[in-house]
């Protein structure tokens, strides 16, 4: 559940203009590889609805463990949804977040990257461990808490980069305070991978043809 | 393809699952409990004060928390440049 939960203002406008740039090239990318598919099939549409309503409501839901933290789907998103129409669906639900002050404007870019780098992540492993791990719960779980894990990585690079404005402590201070953050995100991925491993499963025993390549 | 997968499978899943929790329980034990954006702050050393936003003296930076009138003017803007897309590439 890797997320930037810094107020607008704490990177300098050189950084929030940088990550937002960064951030609609990949959009970019994103709406030319969906538009190159002739006809994009319409429960691949309905199931990336699908995903940004849970996903938005789930982002809101704070959970009262490890002080309050909330969950991501985004590696869900990456599985049912591929990279292309997960970036698009990620990008929805930080517009949307941050519409509500969950996370500022200016850090719609930075939290977009570190967003697509899970459903990135997650699309990719999903694929890769097919053979390693026929099992859907298991390979679905495993390929969670590695996006997430990726994600986490993404945000403490993006923070170390930008630099926040107001922080007086070292860099290796920072790094420390955040693989700490990293680290209780990661309590967090592990319920975000059975949560995923469990709908997964459930989605290859009632309705296989979701998921491209998979059957019961 | 089986839904739930095989024994070996299991048991690697929950070895990992293992190995992240013990590390997630003593980053928490070492942080503490604590809000998520309480413990961003907490981890960059910015003392935490709702009415203070970081960055807000400087001149780089901007802000637009608390501040109904721009949020809304950007979400229009936004929604503006969506239907633009939108009937410009007739998805």
């Amino acid at each position: 559940m890797a997320h930037i939960h810094l107020e607008d203002g704490s990177f300098t406008l050189f950084w929030v203009a940088l990550w937002w740039v960064i951030a609609l090239v990949v959009i970019a990318a994103a709406l030319i590889w969906v538009r190159s598919v002739k006809k994009t099939d319409n429960r691949k549409i309905t199931l990336a609805a699908f995903c940004t309503a849970a996903a938005f409501a789930i982002f809101q839901v704070s959970i009262p463990l490890f002080g309050g933290v909330h969950l991501n789907l985004t590696p869900l998103i990456g599985i049912l949804a591929g990279p292309a129409l997960g970036s698009l669906i990620v990008l929805i639900i930080n517009i949307l977040s941050a519409a509500i002050g969950h996370g500022g404007w200016g850090l719609v870019g930075a939290n977009l990257l570190v967003n697509v780098t899970e459903v990135l992540v997650a699309y990719v492993t999903w694929n890769v461990l097919k053979r390693l791990f026929p099992g859907a719960f298991a390979r679905a779980g495993i390929t969670t808490l590695t996006g997430l894990f990726c994600g986490n990585l993404a945000m403490i690079a993006i923070i170390l980069v930008s630099g926040v404005q107001g922080v007086t402590q070292t860099s290796s201070q920072v790094l420390a305070g955040l693989t700490l953050i990293a680290g209780v995100n990661m309590g967090v991925a592990v319920i975000e991978a059975f949560i995923t491993g469990m709908i997964i499963a459930a989605i290859i025993k009632t309705r296989p043809d979701l998921l491209e390549g998979e059957r019961p | 393809m089986t839904t739930t997968g095989t024994k070996k499978e299991i048991v690697i899943f929950i070895a990992v699952v293992a190995v992240v929790g013990i590390a997630a329980l003593v980053a928490f034990q070492i942080a503490g409990p604590m809000g998520i954006e309480e413990r961003f702050l907490k981890a960059l050393g910015i003392p935490h004060d709702p009415g203070d936003v970081p960055g807000n003296s400087d001149v780089s930076g901007f802000s637009l928390e608390g501040q109904p009138l721009m949020y809304a003017g950007v979400l229009c803007v936004l929604g503006i440049i969506c239907i633009a897309m939108y009937r410009h590439f007739h998805f």
